[in-house]
């Protein structure tokens, strides 16, 4: 379904003035082996924009990923959604989700190779579109919170990292002393997936490296709170009063640290 | 051209008169939005009017509540500690002014005010005051504490609470102990406040102060303040909207 659709996308580029919002398949490489990420942005915007490398959740490179990557990209951004599993892995049911994502977080190497990777995508689309180099940031949702973590942990010299209900753990916690920019977790207070004691290590972590970082607990959110798709009372629900809140405070941190950038 | 103008508002609360000072700006005729400010245990300070008059300047009429009466009005940490301390210990004294500040602020005719787009914020023991004011069961779009403990002897009046809370706190503030936190979030959740709290690394008490100077216990930061007042800005114009 998933794969019928995207191409469908793809040829839809062109639309009235007032809407042009571009969707575009980005094929690419990593160690000799392809993946496929998707560009969005508003080609009736002709000024540099500010970048943002943008990891989604453990369904990947979707229609329903490159939908929010519109609703958040509107006129400001040029987002890069990557892969993170490789052209031949496009999961179509929670299951093969879980075991595609599992696997990437289990091997936090490998995680912060294609995070970045996806960087590096999203900085070569300057050569086709008016994108600001000087101002890039990543921002990812549940498995794609996580990874955007590990990749400040990485320490890639962005200008700011957003996780949305995104896990909060890591195996490398000294790591933390590698980010280079602030770091904004959007965290359901009530998210079973986040438990309590991620939220007090992740805080034990970025207390001790220094970091440049906040965090928002939603009263009455749980996981994936962001995702229209999700409809699991009490344990994965979209809830657009808190994913409005959420898509601000990201909008703030990043005005506050792409105008330092400019 | 905003014409910040500020005007004394007095109430009356237990037969003790209060004085507090309303901000607007004169320049802007049309109704606007009324906040209650709350400021911290200097009462109403140069400082205090300083934050209350930039607020104002956003297009708010702006009450800085006094809590203390007219006749209180410290000049140092140990006559603010003493003016504070017998308040923060009679919640309901605490409550009935800041009930009366609030009506004060409804009633008033100086400034043209849309008068059921109410909130309240409040800085350090005015934070406190501010989710106070909103366990009380005043009419609130929005309830705002900088920096404030959240403790409380009343957990169960969460289920009063009309408007949406939104606390900011410094992630190694030592002055709001730390266990204040999941106990809060537990009294929020079991009434079914709509809630938020911010924790901002590196930030300890005081945060929006620029006057505040002891590191690691009370430090002006103006990055977090600046994070702060955007995420009160952003709320306000949520319920305002």
């Amino acid at each position: 379904m998933n794969r019928l659709l995207l191409p469908s996308l793809l040829f839809a580029c062109t639309g009235p003035a007032w809407a042009a919002m571009v969707t575009q398949a980005v094929p690419y490489e990593i160690d000799g082996k392809p993946f496929e990420g998707t560009l969005v942005y508003d080609d009736a915007v002709k000024t540099p924009r500010p970048g943002l490398m943008m990891v989604p959740n453990w369904l990947g490179v979707t229609p329903a990923a490159a939908e929010q990557a519109k609703e958040i990209a509107g006129e400001r951004y040029v987002i890069f959604i990557a892969d993170m599993y490789g052209k031949d892995i496009r999961p179509s049911n929670p299951e093969e989700a879980k075991a595609a994502a599992t696997a990437v977080r289990g091997d936090r190497p490998l995680m912060r190779k294609r995070a970045q990777a996806g960087v590096e995508v999203l900085r070569k689309q300057g050569e086709k579109v008016p994108l600001d180099l000087a101002s890039l940031g990543a921002i990812g949702f549940c498995f794609g919170g996580g990874s955007v973590l590990e990749l400040a942990r990485s320490g890639v010299p962005l200008k700011g990292f957003v996780s949305f209900h995104g896990n909060l753990d890591t195996p490398n916690p000294a790591d933390a002393r590698n980010i280079r920019a602030p770091v904004l977790v959007l965290h359901g207070a009530d998210d079973p997936s986040v438990p309590k004691d991620q939220v007090d290590a992740f805080s034990a972590e970025m207390k001790a490296a220094k970091a440049d970082w906040q965090l928002v607990s939603y009263g009455g959110a749980v996981h994936s709170f962001t995702d229209r798709g999700a409809n699991v009372p009490g344990r994965n629900e979209y809830n657009p009063k808190v994913a409005a809140r959420a898509y601000q405070a990201m909008n703030d941190l990043f005005d506050e640290v792409f105008t330092g950038a400019r | 051209m905003t014409q910040l103008q500020s005007q004394t508002v007095g109430y009356t609360v237990d037969g003790l008169a209060f004085e507090g000072r309303l901000l607007f700006d004169a320049a802007d005729t049309a109704p606007r939005p009324g906040l209650l400010m709350a400021p911290n245990w200097f009462g109403i300070s140069d400082g205090a009017l300083e934050l209350a008059g930039q607020v104002a300047g956003r297009g708010y009429r702006v009450l800085l509540v006094d809590l203390y009466g007219t006749t209180v009005r410290p000049a140092n940490a140990a006559e603010a500690s003493a003016a504070m301390l017998p308040l923060k210990q009679d919640r309901a004294s605490l409550r009935r002014r800041l009930l009366a500040a609030l009506d004060a602020l409804r009633d008033q005719d100086v400034a043209p005010m849309e008068s059921t787009r109410l909130a309240a914020f409040g800085f350090c023991f005015g934070g406190t005051c501010a989710l106070e004011l909103v366990r009380a069961g005043a009419p609130l779009k929005a309830a705002v504490s900088f920096h404030g403990s959240l403790d409380t002897p009343n957990p169960a009046d969460a289920r009063n609470i009309q408007g949406a809370v939104l606390v900011l706190d410094g992630a190694l503030d030592p002055l709001v102990p730390r266990e204040q936190l999941p106990a809060f979030a537990r009294e929020m959740s079991e009434a079914g406040v709509d809630w938020q709290l911010l924790s901002y690394g590196g930030a300890v008490h005081s945060f929006t102060d620029p006057a505040a100077n002891n590191p690691g216990t009370a430090q002006y930061n103006a990055k977090v303040s600046q994070r702060a007042f955007a995420a009160m800005y952003a709320l306000l114009d949520e319920v305002f909207a």
